[in-house]
């Protein structure tokens, strides 16, 4: 941590970040890099991959312009993996978001983009994972939830599609956990509060005055998380120090709510 | 993964417990000045000694549950390195009790008196982390979120209530702490473990006993101290900046929340 010459802490692990063109997808992808891993980033965002890809030249990074909520994106992106970087260490299922918005008002279509987009994404990409990971009797999911998953949406605003999804990304984390946990494979959660990527930002410029400083004065920490500080908490969940930590969910929301 | 200051100062009580002096040992390898206290100062030296020959640890002989001594604590680790970036306290073991029956009252002072350590701890070494910006990190044992044991008893001799209260409080008062103490810039969370290599717990269990625990961990083994000091070290260091007032389970997936 603090020795004189840190060893990179990912040295030849391989990964693969869903949603990675932007926001903590690309905040994980990059510390990864940092960290010695290979990464393939999944994104529909052809620019953000690109971008990502001028910031990264070291040649760390295989930007996947793809579909992440598709069944077929994720049997290739593995099977591309494989192939040019010998199979997988570590997934991060950091794809998701809400489409549409609303409660009880919204339309199906909505409910069922947002399901498919935040939460059959990850069971998607854990069953195109896992044997990869299970021929090699190791590896690490780590997945993105929300405290809208766990508790509720802090600002009230993140809706109903998105908080059910959420929540359960923390069951999936839990039951496949499990279910893998034999072949020496950890998976784990994070559910961070409200984060300063640029929808985040976004997110909160609409916010009312008043609602925002609510939050913020509900958040113990005072302040909203920069990417880096959930990106951090992925490189923990991909590191030998996690070994003995699986099924958990980590609490990232600047003690919001805890428990 | 960096520490809040470069060469941070790291402080371990009940340090004699495998997991704290795993963490100790850990936190020196990773660059911190370590000071490890713990009652039996006999004990310490044994415990920190196997992997300590080139880690500078300080050990401090000192029983927290006595008025002054936490000060004494905090003064003596002022005095030698200036200030205090981490507090990791080691796990509250009060005994099992003879529960509901035997003495009145015994539940309580027993669960209290292995509270006090903490408190005392904690209550001294606030004004040096708040002067550093530092954290407090707990390790705290599976009675105080869950439950003690993998099965029910099958008969009720001694009960583990007093360990369930004195970790049950030291997770409540992590969650209120980690709300009062973010304006003093002080993050508190916990480890809560699972069942270790060389615990008495799984010494004790029939062959059958143990295959059934082992099923239920989720990746079917034991964990080492070692694991433990891994997820320690991570709260100990910038990478949890945004994580306080939480309780991370180290326990292999047994229990999860």
């Amino acid at each position: 941590m603090t020795d004189n010459q840190p060893q990179p802490r990912l040295a030849d692990r391989v990964a693969i970040v869903t949603g990675g063109a932007n926001g903590i997808g690309r905040a994980i992808a990059s510390l990864f890099v940092r960290e010695g891993a290979r990464v393939a980033v999944v994104d529909i965002d052809e620019r953000g991959l690109h971008s990502l890809t001028e910031a990264e030249p070291g040649g760390q990074v295989l930007a996947m312009a793809a579909d992440a909520t598709l069944a077929t994106s994720a049997e290739t992106t593995v099977q591309t993996v494989a192939t040019e970087w010998g199979g997988l260490d570590i997934l991060v299922n950091n794809v998701g978001g809400r489409i549409g918005g609303g409660g009880l008002d919204a339309t199906e279509s909505d409910w069922q983009a947002t399901i498919a987009l935040s939460l059959t994404s990850h069971f998607l990409w854990c069953r195109a994972s896992a044997p990869a990971m299970i021929s090699r009797g190791r590896g690490r999911i780590i997945n993105i939830a929300s405290n809208a998953g766990r508790y509720r949406s802090n600002t009230g605003s993140s809706g109903l599609s998105y908080s059910t999804a959420k929540g359960g990304v923390l069951q999936l984390t839990r039951t496949v956990a499990h279910e893998l946990g034999r072949f020496g494979i950890t998976v784990n959660a994070i559910a961070p509060g409200s984060v300063l990527t640029e929808a985040g930002v976004q997110e909160e410029r609409e916010l009312e005055r008043d609602v925002y400083d609510r939050v913020m004065r509900e958040t113990a920490l005072g302040y909203f998380a920069p990417p880096e500080e959930i990106a951090s908490i992925a490189l923990f969940l991909a590191s030998d120090d996690s070994s003995y930590v699986t099924g958990t969910t980590i609490l990232a929301s600047g003690g919001w709510c805890a428990s | 993964m960096q520490f809040v200051s470069g060469r941070p100062v790291a402080l371990v009580t009940e340090a004699s417990n495998p997991i704290a002096s795993a963490a100790a040992l850990r936190l020196a390898r990773s660059g911190a000045r370590v000071m490890a206290c713990d009652v039996d100062g006999e004990g310490l030296e044994a415990a920190l000694d196997a992997g300590a020959a080139d880690q500078h640890i300080t050990t401090f002989a000192a029983d927290l549950t006595v008025g002054g001594e936490a000060d004494r604590l905090i003064n003596f680790a002022i005095e030698k390195f200036g200030h205090i970036d981490v507090l990791v306290t080691g796990p509250a073991l009060p005994p099992n009790i003879s529960w509901p029956n035997g003495q009145k009252d015994q539940l309580l002072s027993v669960a209290t008196h292995a509270l006090r350590g903490w408190i005392n701890g904690v209550q001294a070494a606030i004004a040096p982390l708040e002067r550093s910006g530092g954290r407090i990190i707990s390790i705290v044992t599976s009675a105080g979120r869950y439950r003690t044991g993998y099965f029910r008893p099958e008969t009720m001799n001694l009960s583990s209530a007093p360990e369930a209260l004195a970790n049950g409080a030291i997770l409540s008062l992590i969650r209120q702490l980690a709300l009062e103490l973010a304006p003093r810039r002080i993050r508190l969370n916990a480890v809560v473990v699972g069942l270790m290599e060389g615990s008495g717990e799984f010494a004790q269990m029939s062959e059958r006993e143990r295959r059934f625990a082992l099923e239920e961990i989720s990746l079917g083994r034991l964990g080492t101290p070692e694991e433990v000091a891994g997820a320690i070290a991570f709260l100990a260091s910038n990478a949890s900046n945004y994580v306080t007032g939480t309780a991370i389970d180290v326990n292999g997936g047994w229990w999860m929340s």
